[in-house]
């Protein structure tokens, strides 16, 4: 408006165009008209153009809306925080927000690199999960924004550093290493995102308020862990439950059973078992689909022969802990999906049952090795069972677990 | 801001001299520009240094350029690659000082658009799209006069970009006749 105003004003005076001043006006009303071209809208609105999958997982470029922005520049809201290469100091993040280079083509937003698409993509990832969790109203489970950062620098083993991605406990956030190798860049795959933002349910209503009462314990601790010990070896199981649901709430956010599969790849995670030894599915595309067929839960027996074995290290048990969780939730989402059954609910119903677990870790963690099985009658309580899945349970749970639980007696 | 400024400009024509010049000159080149400008982290800068082109129209002391610089860049992550290219078409307004002849600092306001194309591929997968950019800035440099019609000229620029919070930082170097 205040642009038409000069351009009103000048064509009124109509001064001759022989003087200097008036040759100077013409100069700087030329540069108004050339800035106005470029600034008639500043905003390429909240419609992205970005890699985005479809319900069968198909990944094309997609325009997409991110209604919770406020500005498409800078990807912060009260759902989502993204950081790109930030350091992690001091409780968080460092630095200010992911800031897209963006150009503006038809009123969508569209990412001039590919930093900028991932970390558009991973605010966009966020904010599905967030209107998820509010359709299934449990939002309340968690602090918002959550924060999460996109190719973060780390140091360590580079099957850590590199195409993976981490929930950061002491801090509360999701850190995405850079990604190489893997199909699906790791920051645009929703599976592994929601993967990530289950383990925050998991540390907020499991393992802190157990550290509270329990203070000397470190429970997530998996490196360095002494498997001599019952802490040690439950270290083990507590993560295969962590790791399992995060499982389980990945397929039923993203609907499919292999969602993290087009992510990971076999040359990615080679190398972390160790040989027959344990009780892992050869190759990642068979472990990490929850549509295989269900295999038995390790008994505490098996689990502690397999920990004490002279050639077993932590490191190499983090994968039998891994192989563990799957199974868990391969019988999670059989249950879920059995017909005329809602996965949403499920999960609703196992994100409410979380703190149950409170009790059986603070009273057996330095007492015995926990049964693997032993989450089951916790989060399945006070949810009808089919017979489909109480023979399923049959089929994954020890016959002493399945005994003392009793809720399957008539099948 | 603004507008206070081009307020300025406007009322400065009535104090406008005639330094001996009286007729049309006009001047090409080519230069190169370095930028720094916010990466996607704000806190890391990124260097750019795009080639431009310039065509000058002078009037006594005040001199109506249009620059045209082209920009590359091709990133990826895994299997996510991006190309983009963008066609920078600015106009700049400035006023020269001192004696033309040989060396006059000058000041510069201008801005224009960048003409973008980004060509996004993932697999089998590719989108290309078209979009522009807004921008403005302001500018001061020194002229240097040589051999009757060459000039060389460096300017420092600070620009407003649509798609940045913080301006960026430029530089440029230019070689060209005027006529």
């Amino acid at each position: 408006m205040f642009i038409k105003k000069m351009w009103l004003f000048n064509a009124w005076c109509r001064i001759p165009a022989a003087t200097v001043g008036n040759q100077m006006r013409l100069v700087v009303l030329l540069s108004l008209f050339v800035m106005g071209c470029g600034s008639a809208k500043n905003e390429c609105g909240n419609r992205f153009m970005v890699l985005w999958p479809n319900q069968n997982g198909e990944y094309a470029f997609r325009d997409v809306e991110f209604s919770t922005l406020n500005s498409p520049y800078q990807l912060k809201s009260n759902v989502a925080e993204v950081f790109y290469q930030s350091t992690i100091r001091n409780g968080g993040y460092q630095g200010p927000v992911a800031r897209p280079h963006l150009t503006r083509s038809d009123g969508v937003c569209v990412p001039m690199n590919a930093q900028s698409s991932m970390a558009a993509a991973a605010y966009g990832h966020m904010e599905h999960i967030y209107k998820f969790e509010r359709r299934l109203g449990v939002l309340h489970q968690l602090i918002w924004p959550r924060k999460i950062g996109i190719d973060i620098l780390l140091q360590g083993d580079p099957r850590d550093t590199q195409d993976n991605a981490h929930y950061v406990t002491d801090h509360d956030l999701i850190v995405i290493v850079p990604s190489s190798r893997a199909r699906v860049p790791i920051a645009l795959n929703p599976g592994v995102i929601a993967h990530e933002h289950f383990h925050a349910h998991f540390q907020r209503h499991v393992l802190n308020p157990v550290k509270e009462v329990l203070p000397n314990v470190r429970i997530e601790q998996l490196d360095g862990a002494n498997l001599t010990t019952y802490g040690g070896v439950n270290n083990f199981v507590v993560r295969a439950w962590n790791e399992g649901l995060a499982d389980f709430y990945a397929s039923v956010y993203t609907g499919r059973p292999d969602s993290l599969l087009d992510s990971l790849d076999e040359h990615i995670i080679r190398g972390r078992a160790v040989g027959d030894l344990q009780r892992c599915e050869r190759g990642v595309r068979a472990s990490r689909d929850l549509s295989k067929p269900l295999r038995r839960l390790s008994t505490t027996r098996e689990f502690v022969r397999i920990a004490h074995d002279p050639r077993m290290n932590p490191t190499a048990f983090k994968a039998q802990s891994y192989c563990e969780g799957v199974m868990l939730a391969r019988l999670l989402y059989r249950i879920a999906n059995e017909e005329g059954k809602s996965p949403t609910a499920f999960l609703k119903h196992i994100l409410l049952q979380l703190n149950q677990l409170q009790p059986l870790l603070i009273n057996s963690y330095a007492n015995q090795v926990i049964d693997l099985d032993a989450i089951v009658p916790v989060i399945l309580e006070h949810w009808p069972l089919t017979a489909a899945a109480c023979r399923d349970l049959n089929s994954v749970m020890s016959q002493s677990t399945m005994k003392r639980w009793g809720r399957c007696s008539g099948t | 801001m603004l507008r206070y400024l081009i307020v300025l400009m406007l009322c400065c024509t009535s104090w406008a001299e005639d330094v001996g010049t009286s007729s049309w000159r006009y001047g090409l080149g080519l230069g190169i520009e370095g930028r720094a400008q916010q990466n996607v982290n704000p806190d890391y800068p990124e260097m750019r240094r795009p080639i431009l082109g310039f065509f000058q129209l002078q009037w006594s002391k005040w001199v109506l350029q249009f620059e045209v610089a082209n920009e590359r860049q091709k990133t990826s992550s895994s299997n996510l690659k991006v190309e983009s290219s963008s066609l920078g078409l600015t106009a700049w307004g400035r006023y020269q000082f001192g004696n033309l002849h040989r060396w006059s600092p000058f000041v510069a306001f201008g801005g224009g658009v960048f003409l973008d194309r980004v060509s996004s591929s993932y697999q089998s997968e590719k989108e290309v799209r078209f979009g522009e950019r807004g921008q403005f800035g302001l500018g001061g440099g020194l002229r240097y006069m040589f051999a009757k019609k060459w000039m060389t000229e460096i300017e420092g620029r600070v620009i407003g970009a649509q798609d940045r919070r913080d301006p960026s930082l430029s530089g440029l170097v230019r070689l060209g006749l005027l006529l």
